[in-house]
């Protein structure tokens, strides 16, 4: 594929996309770090909740009146199948403790629990791969050994 | 025809292919799933409502002494480590011979508004630490976490001084609330009844997180929209980008308790930074953690800037400490290719010495 040039229009309207971007994100700064963006975002959310409120409660008289379940009934029943859950989960591992499961090996390789006797691979004499790859991290790197 | 010209030529020919394959591809990305994601071998050890335990089965004969913990920030979920395969820190650890356990997070149940800041620390990554021990039989654990993972991480360490904790890993994690600039805005006392919010929702709600976190940057959405498009035609790209975006867009729910007391005794009192904060009983003091302490962060962080991350290497009373500012943003930190080059061999380098 050709590299782009100066006067390719495609990478330049990148270009703009890219700027355009950083412009606007800076632009918008200023104004979120006012008082009154501020303000305003909570009188929206205060406006939000009040809503939600008043929806909650006119739907929990209507679908009483209607002798059905709410939301928080079947949210209630939600939390009793989730703490069975839990419950099974903990049998099941307390049961493979007991049959003295221990951590497995990855596909293809012995079932058999790895050995703990990994040791780190000696230091490299060179740069480490992270000071290679970033030459301006490794520089901010603040070392108090 | 001169070099130019020719070149323009080349590269009209180069869009028109591409603006035919923008409208294959773009059919197949409208239609298809998204990519799966976590999906490196694990087995569920324990769950607890929010709280979820897994291990992540070794990928190699032979591992390294000390299991390694990861705690998982609570507003996200852990597969931001576990992308794709060659994609995936986790997957990059175990082959690196670690025995990794993540804390992740399940989205809190409207019971669960109760949970503060003493469950997560005093009870949820104890009983993991605990778990962990029991399963490998060491003593011994190390512990990662990333963003408010590493916030409860560091909490746990120096309200647990005497141990187990070997070595403490975090990345870009927040201890001095009044450098997040826009956050600190947003629930300035004057305007935010954080009260009202949580006593009316119970759970801080995740649209209103997923909202804070876009406004950061509110033009990044837009532009990487149309930057995808751009990009249609290129598959790595647009896997890469719905990978994130999936992720980026499956915020959680913060336990209404917690988040009352994030707001008023992080954000509004910064009583973290000031060594001021109490949890069940006991003062967040950082000077007690003595364990060697490494801490990464973004150059380019936009929700947790450097100046609000700087405070924890100066305050821990770790003899054998480190920060290192890597290129990058909060999120590429620790996925994409810029982690790959920089943060994971770096956190290998430094876990493995500590991992025998």
């Amino acid at each position: 594929m050709p590299e782009p040039s100066s006067l390719d229009p495609f990478a330049l309207w990148r270009d703009l996309v890219s700027q355009m971007e950083k412009g606007a994100n800076e632009f918008a700064d200023p104004g979120m770090k006012s008082d009154e963006f501020a303000q305003v975002m909570n009188k929206v959310l205060s406006a939000s909740l009040a809503g939600k409120a008043m929806k909650r409660e006119m739907l929990n008289r209507y679908f009483g009146s209607l002798n059905l379940p709410t939301r928080s009934d079947i949210e209630a029943l939600g939390h009793r199948l989730q703490a069975i859950e839990d419950r099974m989960i903990g049998i099941s591992a307390t049961l493979d403790r007991l049959a003295g499961v221990k951590p497995r090996a990855g596909a293809g390789l012995s079932v058999a629990a790895p050995s703990r006797t990994r040791r780190p691979p000696p230091p490299v004499q060179d740069a480490t791969p992270a000071a290679v790859a970033a030459p301006a991290a490794a520089r901010k790197s603040r070392k108090a050994r | 025809m001169n070099a130019d010209t020719a070149s323009i030529a080349g590269r009209i020919q180069a869009e028109v292919e591409r603006a035919l394959q923008r409208n294959i591809k773009g059919l197949e990305y409208l239609s298809s799933p998204g990519p799966a994601l976590g999906l490196t071998p694990r087995d569920l050890i324990a769950q607890r409502g929010t709280m979820a335990l897994y291990h992540y089965r070794p990928m190699v004969d032979e591992i390294y002494r000390v299991p390694l913990l990861i705690v998982m920030a609570l507003t996200n979920r852990g597969y931001i480590l576990d992308l794709a395969p060659g994609q995936s820190l986790i997957e990059y650890l175990l082959k690196q011979g670690y025995d990794v356990f993540m804390l992740d997070w399940n989205p809190p149940r409207p019971d669960e508004k109760r949970l503060r800041l003493e469950d997560y620390t005093l009870d949820f990554i104890p009983d993991c630490v605990s778990r962990v021990q029991e399963l490998t039989g060491e003593e011994d654990v190390n512990l990662v976490g990333y963003c408010m993972g590493g916030l409860l991480s560091t909490v746990y360490s120096a309200l647990h001084a005497g141990g187990p904790v070997k070595n403490l890993a975090v990345f870009t994690t927040p201890i001095d609330f009044s450098e997040m600039k826009l956050f600190s805005h947003w629930s300035d006392k004057r305007y935010f009844d954080v009260d009202r919010l949580i006593d009316t929702a119970g759970n801080a709600p995740r649209d209103m997180i997923f909202a804070a976190f876009d406004l950061l940057r509110p033009a990044t959405g837009v532009a990487g929209k149309v930057q995808l498009w751009d990009n249609l035609w290129n598959d790595e790209y647009v896997k890469s980008y719905r990978m994130v975006d999936r992720w980026a867009g499956d915020i959680l729910p913060l336990p209404g308790e917690f988040f009352r007391q994030l707001t008023k005794e992080c954000m509004w009192e910064n009583r973290l930074y000031k060594n001021e904060l109490v949890v069940g009983g006991q003062r967040v003091d950082l000077g007690k953690i003595k364990v060697p302490v490494l801490h990464a962060l973004a150059e380019h962080d936009h929700i947790v800037p450097y100046g609000a991350a700087k405070p924890l290497v100066a305050n821990v009373g770790s003899r054998d400490k480190e920060e290192v500012v890597m290129k990058g943003g909060h999120v590429s930190l620790v996925a994409g290719g810029n982690a790959i080059k920089r943060l994971w061999p770096k956190l290998d380098a430094w876990l493995g010495k500590g991992s025998v």
